[in-house]
């Protein structure tokens, strides 16, 4: 190696950045050559020249006070959670879905085929009617197996719904002498009686 | 034990503004030091120094958990290159001297020292500066990066879009043109 790439390495060694297979050679190399003693000497000294010419000045107080003052108001902590804006999206989501059900159902022809309009989205549709029905429903805490319940909701709105276009009145014994309208929010018990007596009717 | 720059970071990120108002203080008074020797003047150097923090606390959610340190003065570099280039327009400021720094920089208040050793302080201070403001901007840069900010090598690097080999070239020149320019104060050191 040259004198050139040593004097490299002594800036390197300076700075801590030298590789460690390089520190030997060059301590070898600086012991048997002046030029590059000497550049390291000078370099020592300019460092500590400019080291006593450092001014110790320092920004205005104004500058100070604005920057902690945009520290404090663009903080980064201050920003709206994630969760809580999921959440929020979530609760839209469901309040758009509930309306769109509603609207849904009540437009829906009467007395269509029991088959020809039963699709996956008047299903849906009717289902999230009836999990916010069971979310509003006082009732809904006396149910034992909530996600049990909640599983069984896109089965009981088919059932509903194919009911509902046959135009079949639901069982006296589902409705209590309620009237039709009335059964379609029906206690827990209710549900789970509806379920049962319509599997085996389709049984 | 001290926090680490990026320990205040992350702190800061977490909520504590203190922990910014740390770090800032920190830097105050080097990266001022550094912005004013790369010949801007103390009112326009407020200007840079103030824009340097600003941007710090807006790009925090980009910084990647490196060296807080050469990330800084990537940013001071960036504002002070793009404020000098301004400046060009009207003012050289490569001209033998320091241009206008020469006459604001005696201005500037000095440290708490005995009037003999402020009166020597400030004619090497001047010297020197006078030197280094005869490098070109790159190698003046890489001068005042390593000897003001204690930046390694590889962040000079990074900061001016270069190789470590070129970084190194320039702080070679620059030594080199400043043994020569301050021959006479070398050899006061020496003695």
């Amino acid at each position: 190696m040259r004198c050139t790439d040593f004097e490299k390495y002594i800036l390197l060694a300076d700075s801590g950045e030298i590789p460690a297979k390089r520190r030997a050679p060059l301590a070898t190399h600086l012991a048997q050559c002046p030029h590059c003693r000497a550049f390291q000497s000078d370099a020592l000294a300019l460092r500590t020249l400019d080291g006593q010419a450092r001014t110790d000045s320092s920004p205005s107080a104004k500058v100070m006070d604005r920057i902690m003052a945009a520290a404090e108001t663009r903080h980064p902590g201050r920003d709206i959670p994630t969760p809580y804006f999921g959440r929020r999206m979530l609760a839209m989501a469901a309040g758009l879905s509930l309306i769109l059900g509603t609207w849904y159902v009540a437009t829906r022809t009467p007395n269509a085929s029991p088959t020809a309009d039963l699709s996956e989205a008047r299903i849906a549709a009717c289902s999230s009617l009836l999990a916010a029905m069971m979310e509003t429903d006082s009732l809904a805490c006396e149910m034992e197996d909530v996600t049990q319940t909640h599983a069984d909701l896109p089965s009981l709105a088919r059932q509903l719904l194919i009911l509902q276009d046959m135009s079949v009145d639901p069982p006296e014994d589902l409705t209590d002498g309620a009237t039709p309208n009335e059964a379609i929010r029906p206690t827990t018990l209710q549900w789970r009686s509806t379920h049962a007596t319509t599997a085996q009717t389709c049984g | 034990m001290e926090d680490s720059d990026e320990d205040l970071l992350d702190r800061y990120k977490a909520g504590d503004t203190g922990a910014l108002a740390l770090l800032v203080e920190r830097y105050r008074r080097q990266l001022f030091s550094f912005i004013l020797r790369l010949s801007i003047s103390p009112s326009d150097a407020d200007e840079v120094f103030q824009e340097v923090w600003l941007r710090v606390i807006r790009k925090i959610d980009s910084y990647r958990r490196d060296s807080f340190r050469g990330w800084v003065y990537r940013i001071t570099h960036n504002l002070a290159i793009d404020h000098i280039r301004l400046r060009q327009k009207t003012v050289s400021l490569d001209v033998p001297g320091g241009g206008h720094g020469g006459i604001w920089m005696e201005s500037l208040p000095g440290h708490e020292r005995s009037p003999a050793a402020a009166l020597r302080g400030r004619e090497l201070e001047g010297r020197i500066r006078a030197a280094v403001a005869q490098l070109p901007l790159e190698q003046r840069e890489v001068f005042l990066l390593r000897m003001e900010g204690d930046v390694p090598f590889h962040e000079i690097a990074r900061v001016q879009r270069v190789s470590i080999n070129t970084a190194l070239a320039r702080m070679h020149y620059a030594l080199g043109k400043l043994r020569t320019l301050l021959h006479e104060d070398r050899q006061n050191i020496e003695s």
